[in-house]
C-alpha cells in the first residue's frame, strides 16, 4: 500500500489540491458573503424576473443603449443590485432579488416611466420635456476642426414654448441652463461638507455653497442645501432646521455613507429618506468667465445627479437677445468641445457620448423603442429554498449512484474513495468557479450532475484500461486512455459551444457553461489526478503481481 | 460481465435493423411532443403545501372559470404545480399593443416632418417640393394616426372581459399610449388573480411563483432553439470529420448521434415529456455524449491492433455498457428526483437525455458497432 506521502509527491494530484485549496480561500474572501458565500440565481434564493419585449427587434448597438438607460433608471432609484439582462435581439429581462409586490411594482413603474426633462434658468423653468417636439431631437455626428472635437445636438419646439423660452432667458447670455431629469419635489438635499472642497478648482466653501444653492433654485420649489460636518459639529443646528420644515417637505437625499445616527433623526422627524452613491451626490463645478470683466471668475455647478442635474450648457447671446428680428427661433441647439487636453480619438469618443447624453436628457431619457412590460415571474423564498434543498439532494444521490456502479463493477472498494473524491472536488471547483464569475442556477446545477454521470466515463476508460489491461507498462496504458478521454471532452465542448454563446435562451446557458467546465476540468486536472491515484495504488500491486507471476513461468 | 460475443455472428446486418425500427418510432412519436409553457406561452404557478390536494376537481375548475382547454395540474409531495395554456385574448392583446406601437413610432417620425418642413416653408412659401412633402407627411400622419386608433380599440376589444370598457382620448397620443400599455399590464394582473382565485378553494397556501411566456417570447424562444440543435450538429459533424478522417466511420457516428437524437424526441412524444427552453441543454448534452461510445468503438475497431476486429468490438463495448449505464443511472436519479420534487427544469434534462441514452445502447452496439466492424473488415479483404 502506498504511502500518503507518494500521492502528495505526485504533479497531478498535488495540483488539484491546490487548485481546491486557492478556490476556497477565494470563495470566502471574494465571494458574496453570509448566509450565500457565492452567486446564486433567483430560483434558489428568491427573487423575480421581469420580462420586457422590445417593439420591434434592434441591433446590438441599440440593445446595450437600452439596457444601459433601464440600467441607469432603476440605479437611480436606489433599487439595489439589479440585473439587466438582454435575451436575443427583442427581449430583456430585469432581475431584482425581491419578492415584495411593492418593491416589484415599484420596478415596474420605474422601467415604464419616462423621465421629466426640466430646463431652469435663473430659477425659472425656461424649458420641459412636453415643449420638446418628439422626433426632433438630433446628434449632430463630431466635426473636428484644427484638432478640437466639438459636438452638437439640434431640437426643435413648440410656437407656445419658443416665445416663453425667448422671454426667460432675455439678457441672460453666459448663464447656465440647468437641465434636469427628473427633479425631484418636496426635497431636501444633506450633503457632506467634504464634497464642497474642490481643491483643482480653488473653490472656497462659500462658493461651491453658493453655486449649489443657485443650481438647486427654482421659485417656490427650490431645493433646501444644508451641509453636515462628518464629525457631527455641526448636527444641532441642523437637526433645529430640520424640525422646523418636516411640514413642508417630505423626502431628505443623502449619501448611502450619512452618518447612522443623522439618518435616524431624520427618520424620526417622519422624513422619507431617499439614498444616493456618494458618486452622484459629489457636484461637479465648472469655471465661468465674464466676457465683460475677465479676472473675476464665477463657478457654475455642471452636474449634480442627486437632484437629477446632468447637465448645464451656457446659453449663447445669440438666444438672448429676445425678438430681434421680429422671427421666433424654434430650432435650438446645445454644442461644446470635449476638453483640449485629450488624445484625438478620446475627443471623439467623448464627443459622441456627450451628445448621446444631452439628446437623452432631452427626451426624458426615452428609450430609442417602445417597450411592453410582461407579467413577472416571481420564486418565493421558500420555493428557493425547496429547489436548493432538492438540488443538493439529487446531486448527492448522482454522485453515490455513480460509485456504487463502479465499485461492483470492478468489485474493488479501494475505488470507492479516489472516484468519490475526485467526483466532489469537480463539483467543488465547478461550483466556486460559476459562483464566483457567474451565476448557479437549477440549469447550472443539472450541468453538473450531468458533468458526473458522464464526466465518469473517463474514470471508467482509465480504469478499464489501467487495472483490466494486460501487460504494457502503465505510462502507456494511460496515454492511450486519454487519447479517447480527450476526444470525449472536446466533442461534449463543441455540442454545447451554441448553447454558451447563445443570448437568447440565458436561463439555460448555465447548463453549458457547467458541461463545458466540467469536461475542461475532467480532462486536464481531475481525471489525471484519478488515474495518478489509481496507478500508484494499482501500478505498485501490479509490479509485484507481474514479478510473482514470471517466476512462476520460469 | 459474460456476454456471449454477438459481433462474431455471421449476419450483422440484421443487427442493424433494430436501431432503424428505433428511428422510425422515433420519427412518428415526434409529432406528438407537448411543448411547456416556455415554447408554447402560457403560465405556469408553482406553490408549496403538504396537503393533500384533489387535483382533477382543481382543474377542472380552473378550466370552466378560465374557459381554457386541459389546463395541467401536477402534483408533487412539496406542493403542486399547474400549467394553464395561452389566453386568446391576451395573446390578441399583446399583439395588438406591438402594432400600436409600430403606428406610433411612425407617428412620431411624421409629425417632426410636419414640423421641419413647416418652419422651412416659412423661408420658402412657395416651394413645390417642400410642399408636396407636407402633404405625404400630413397623409402619414393621419394614417399612422388612425392605425394607432384601431390598434388600442383592437386591444381594448380583446381586454374587455379583464378591465371593462375603458375610456381614452382619440386624438391625444401620449394618453392613448398610456391607456394602451396599462390596460395591457392591468389585464395581466387581473388574469394572474383570477387564476390565484380560482386555485384558492382548494389548497391553502400563503405564496406561490407565478410565470406568463407571451406568444412573442415562446416563438422567438422556439426559433433559438432549433437553430441551436442544428448548429451542435453541423460543429459536432466536422469534428467527428476532423478525427477520423474518412467518410464512412463518420458518417456511421454522426449516423449514431442522428439517431439517439430522434429516439429521445420519439420517447418524449410517447411518454408525454414535454419539450422547453431547458430540454436544449439535454439535447445538446445526448449530441456530446451519446457519441463517446461510438468513438471508443471506432478507435479501437480501427486504430488498435490487439487481438481480432471482433474481440475488440466486444471489450469496447464492455467498456461502453458500464459507460452508458453509469450515465444513465445518473440521469434516472435525476429524473427521478425531479418527478417526486416536480423540478420542470431537471425533469425536462433528465428526459432527454435518459431516453436518448436507452436509445443509444441500441444504436451503438447493434447499430454503429457493426456497421465499422463491416467497414473494417471489407478493407480488410482488399
Amino acid at each position: 500500500m502506498a504511502k500518503l506521502i507518494d500521492y502528495l509527491k505526485d504533479r497531478r494530484i498535488l495540483s488539484l489540491i491546490i487548485i481546491v485549496l486557492l478556490l476556497l480561500v477565494l470563495d470566502i474572501f471574494y465571494g458574496a458573503g453570509p448566509p450565500y458565500y457565492l452567486h446564486f440565481g433567483i430560483e434558489f434564493t428568491n427573487g423575480t424576473q421581469i420580462p420586457i419585449t422590445l417593439e420591434q427587434p434592434v441591433n446590438p448597438d441599440t440593445m446595450s443603449r437600452i439596457i444601459s438607460i433601464l440600467q441607469q433608471r432603476v440605479s437611480t432609484y436606489g433599487l439595489k443590485q439589479v440585473t439587466v439582462e438582454g435575451i436575443g435581439n427583442s427581449n430583456i429581462y430585469v432581475i431584482i432579488p425581491s419578492t415584495s409586490g411593492k418593491e416589484i411594482n415599484a420596478t415596474i413603474n420605474i422601467i415604464q416611466s419616462q423621465g421629466v426633462f426640466e430646463g431652469i434658468v435663473n430659477g425659472v423653468e425656461a424649458l420641459n420635456g412636453s415643449d420638446i417636439l418628439s422626433g426632433s431631437i438630433g446628434v449632430v455626428p463630431p466635426t473636428t476642426f484644427n484638432g478640437n472635437v466639438s459636438w452638437a445636438v439640434d431640437f426643435f419646439v413648440t410656437q407656445s414654448a419658443a416665445e416663453r423660452f425667448a422671454k426667460v432667458v432675455y439678457g441672460q447670455a453666459n448663464k447656465p441652463l440647468y437641465m434636469f431629469l427628473d427633479r425631484p419635489t418636496s426635497s431636501i438635499v444633506l450633503i457632506n461638507a467634504t464634497l464642497l472642497k474642490n481643491a483643482s478648482l480653488q473653490l472656497s466653501f462659500q462658493q461651491a455653497l453658493s453655486a449649489l444653492q443657485s443650481a438647486a433654485s427654482f421659485g417656490s420649489e427650490s431645493i433646501p442645501v444644508e451641509v453636515y460636518e462628518p464629525n457631527g459639529s455641526n448636527w444641532n443646528s441642523l437637526y433645529s432646521f430640520f424640525a422646523a420644515h418636516n411640514s413642508s417637505y417630505r423626502n431628505v437625499i443623502l449619501a448611502k455613507n450619512t452618518p447612522k445616527f443623522m439618518v435616524e433623526n431624520l427618520t424620526r422627524l417622519n422624513y422619507s429618506i431617499v439614498y444616493v452613491s456618494v458618486q452622484n451626490m459629489t457636484p461637479e463645478f465648472e469655471p465661468v468667465s465674464n466676457p465683460l470683466n475677465p479676472t473675476s471668475t464665477s463657478y457654475i455647478v455642471s452636474s449634480w445627479p442627486a437632484i437629477g442635474l446632468l447637465s448645464a450648457p451656457l446659453l449663447s447671446p445669440g438666444v438672448t437677445n429676445g425678438l430681434s428680428n421680429g422671427s421666433l427661433i424654434q430650432s435650438y441647439q446645445i454644442s461644446g468641445y470635449a476638453p483640449p487636453s485629450l488624445p484625438l480619438e478620446s475627443k471623439l469618443s467623448y464627443a459622441q457620448q456627450q451628445s448621446e447624453m444631452i439628446a437623452s436628457i432631452l427626451s426624458g431619457g426615452a428609450l430609442p423603442v417602445h417597450i411592453i412590460v410582461g407579467t413577472p415571474k416571481v420564486i418565493p423564498p421558500t420555493l428557493g429554498k425547496h429547489f436548493l434543498y432538492i438540488s443538493a439532494i439529487a446531486a448527492i444521490l448522482a454522485v453515490a449512484v455513480v460509485t456504487l456502479i463502479i465499485v461492483i463493477r470492478y468489485r474493488r472498494a479501494f475505488l470507492v474513495l479516489p472516484i468519490m473524491l475526485t467526483t466532489f472536488t469537480e463539483l467543488f471547483i465547478i461550483v466556486s468557479v460559476i459562483g464566483l464569475i457567474g451565476t448557479i442556477d437549477l440549469a447550472a446545477v443539472a450541468g453538473m450532475i450531468a458533468v458526473v454521470g458522464t464526466g465518469v466515463d473517463a474514470q471508467i476508460i482509465i480504469t478499464d484500461e489501467l487495472i483490466t489491461g494486460k501487460s504494457e507498462a502503465m505510462k502507456f496504458k494511460l496515454g492511450n486512455a486519454f487519447y479517447i478521454v480527450w476526444a470525449d471532452a472536446i466533442l461534449l465542448i463543441i455540442a454545447m459551444l451554441p448553447l454558451l454563446f447563445s443570448t437568447s435562451l440565458v436561463d439555460i446557458v448555465g447548463f453549458a457553461e457547467s458541461a463545458i467546465l466540467g469536461a475542461l476540468l475532467g480532462v486536464l486536472v481531475t481525471r489525471p489526478a484519478y488515474g495518478a491515484i489509481v496507478s500508484i495504488h494499482y501500478g505498485e500491486k501490479g509490479e509485484e503481481k507481474k514479478e510473482e507471476k514470471k517466476e512462476g513461468v520460469v | 460481465m459474460n456476454l456471449t460475443n454477438i459481433y462474431t455472428y455471421k449476419n450483422l446486418k440484421i443487427l442493424m435493423l433494430i436501431p432503424i425500427a428505433l428511428m422510425f418510432f422515433g420519427i412518428y412519436f415526434s409529432y406528438h411532443i407537448p411543448f411547456d409553457t416556455s415554447l408554447a406561452g402560457g403560465f405556469s404557478i408553482s406553490l408549496l403545501t403538504n396537503q393533500s390536494v384533489n387535483t382533477a376537481a382543481l382543474a377542472s375548475n380552473l378550466s370552466s372559470t378560465l374557459h381554457v382547454a386541459n389546463p395541467e395540474v401536477l402534483k408533487s409531495p412539496g406542493g403542486i404545480s399547474i400549467i394553464i395554456p395561452m389566453n386568446s385574448s391576451l395573446a390578441e392583446a399583446e399583439k395588438d399593443l406591438i402594432a400600436f406601437y409600430a403606428y406610433k413610432s411612425n407617428y412620431t417620425s411624421y409629425s417632426f416632418n410636419v414640423t421641419s418642413i413647416g418652419i422651412a416653408l416659412q423661408h420658402e412659401p412657395n416651394n413645390s417640393t417642400l410642399l408636396a412633402q407636407l402633404a405625404f407627411s400630413k397623409k402619414g400622419l393621419n394614417e399612422s394616426l388612425l392605425g394607432m386608433q384601431n390598434a388600442l380599440s383592437n386591444e381594448l376589444n380583446a381586454l374587455k372581459p379583464f378591465v371593462g370598457s375603458i375610456s381614452y382620448n382619440a386624438s391625444n397620443v401620449e394618453n392613448m399610449s398610456r391607456v394602451a400599455q396599462s390596460a395591457y399590464t392591468q389585464a395581466g394582473n387581473v388574469y394572474e388573480q383570477k387564476i390565484i382565485n380560482a386555485i384558492k378553494p382548494f389548497v391553502k397556501f400563503s405564496s406561490y411563483s407565478y410565470e406568463e411566456v407571451t406568444p412573442t417570447m415562446s416563438s422567438f424562444f422556439l426559433s433559438q432553439l432549433r437553430t441551436i440543435i442544428i448548429a451542435a450538429f453541423i460543429l459536432i459533424s466536422i469534428a467527428v470529420f476532423f478525427i477520423f478522417r474518412s467518410p464512412i466511420p463518420s458518417l456511421a457516428i454522426i449516423f449514431g448521434a442522428g439517431n439517439d437524437l430522434i429516439i429521445a424526441l420519439g420517447a418524449m412524444g410517447l411518454f408525454k415529456i414535454p419539450l422547453g427552453i431547458a430540454s436544449v441543454g439535454g439535447l445538446l448534452m445526448l449530441i456530446g455524449y451519446s457519441i463517446d461510445t461510438e468513438i471508443l468503438t471506432s478507435i479501437r475497431i480501427l486504430k488498435r491492433h490487439e487481438g481480432t476486429p471482433e474481440e475488440r468490438a466486444y471489450h469496447a463495448m464492455k467498456t461502453g455498457l458500464t459507460m452508458t449505464t453509469t450515465a444513465i443511472a445518473t440521469f434516472a436519479t435525476l429524473f427521478a428526483v425531479s418527478i417526486i420534487a416536480y423540478v420542470p427544469t431537471y425533469y425536462e434534462i433528465a428526459g432527454v437525455v435518459l431516453f436518448g441514452l436507452i436509445g443509444d445502447l441500441f444504436t451503438t452496439w447493434l447499430g454503429n458497432a457493426p456497421m465499422i466492424l463491416l467497414y473494417k473488415k471489407r478493407k480488410e479483404r482488399r
